[in-house]
């Protein structure tokens, strides 16, 4: 009897909107969530990076979270908003700009929206600001993350004079 | 008791840098290096797998999007790259920027190299911040990953 396979992660994200329809400055989705010590460590886990700043105590207070571990927060946003390209995509640049510390255990809001799109080199890129505020409203994290579709690149349009 | 056994370090100790970001620093300063090995249980493991079943730690779904094998997520990938930005800056990676550019998959079991240099240096008030061109390359000497870096000087 065949197995079901089991299905990819990209075949669970929930977007809708064709990304050829994509307008600049448009909401692209507002996430609220906790820091959970889970999280944390599965990065600290996976990298063998066990600095007591993320597992103990830190200059700041409580244990924080890794620099770039925001990368994994808003994992889903983009594809939960715009329906994933046939083509596959890719993680293409990320800008990060810290302004206080995320720490362990309290909560956050993700706040996504499009920055810009363009073509190069046979391939769509779409720009996501992301701005991250803690509970009192305060940003602590700005991020831009860029995704660019397809995966293979489409040959480059005919250049006529 | 005669054995001679040799007592091991921990290898998952806690390492600081050596040199951290400081005003005397001069341009063209190469931050020491980190480097480390992902593996197909390094990637599980960040991934959430079995539970996630992502390209990035599971054959199943790596073939479904076309890979002959899983690949390992960027994410991952840049989490070294902030590992490096964080000891160098220590507290000051608070006010600092971090930006880059991925160029090349990093394939399950490649050993990443995260290195940076010093390339140029302003004051800012009575401070100094340092800026730094930033890359990860893979046990081949392929750049995986490109960027910038900027932080005050501790």
């Amino acid at each position: 009897m065949a197995s079901e396979r089991p299905k990819a992660q990209h075949e669970m994200f929930r977007g809708t909107k064709d990304l050829a329809t994509a307008e600049v400055d448009e909401l692209i989705g507002v996430i609220e969530f906790v820091v959970t010590k889970e999280m944390v460590d599965r990065s600290v886990w996976a990298m063998d990076d066990y600095n007591p700043w993320y597992l103990e105590a830190s200059p700041f207070g409580g244990p924080i979270v890794p620099p770039t571990a925001a990368l994994d927060f808003d994992g889903s946003m983009f594809y939960d908003f715009y329906k994933y390209p046939a083509g596959g995509s890719l993680f293409a640049k990320q800008e990060f700009e810290f302004v206080t510390p995320m720490m362990v255990g309290e909560t956050y809001t993700l706040t996504g929206r499009l920055r810009d799109t363009y073509r190069k080199r046979g391939r769509t890129y779409f720009e996501m600001g992301v701005s991250v505020t803690d509970r009192a409203g305060v940003e602590v994290l700005r991020m831009v993350k860029t995704v660019a579709t397809p995966v293979k690149p489409e040959p480059e349009e005919a250049i006529t004079a | 008791m005669t054995g001679t056994s040799e007592l091991l370090a921990d290898p998952t100790e806690f390492k600081p840098l050596d040199v951290v970001a400081t005003a005397d620093l001069p341009v063209g300063f190469a931050l020491p290096t980190i480097t480390k090995q992902i593996t197909l249980d390094k990637s599980r493991i960040y991934e959430g797998w079995p539970a996630r079943r992502s390209r990035h730690c599971d054959y199943d779904a790596a073939h479904a999007t076309g890979l002959p094998a899983p690949n390992i997520n960027g994410a991952l990938v840049a989490y070294l790259l902030g590992e490096l930005f964080i000891k160098f800056f220590g507290e000051n990676y608070l006010g600092g920027r971090l930006s880059f550019n991925l160029i090349r998959q990093t394939q399950v079991g490649d050993a990443l190299t995260a290195a940076g240099v010093v390339v140029a240096k302003e004051g800012e008030g009575d401070r100094t911040r340092l800026f730094l061109d930033v890359w990860l390359e893979n046990q081949n000497g392929d750049k995986v990953l490109v960027g910038k870096a900027s932080g005050l000087a501790r």
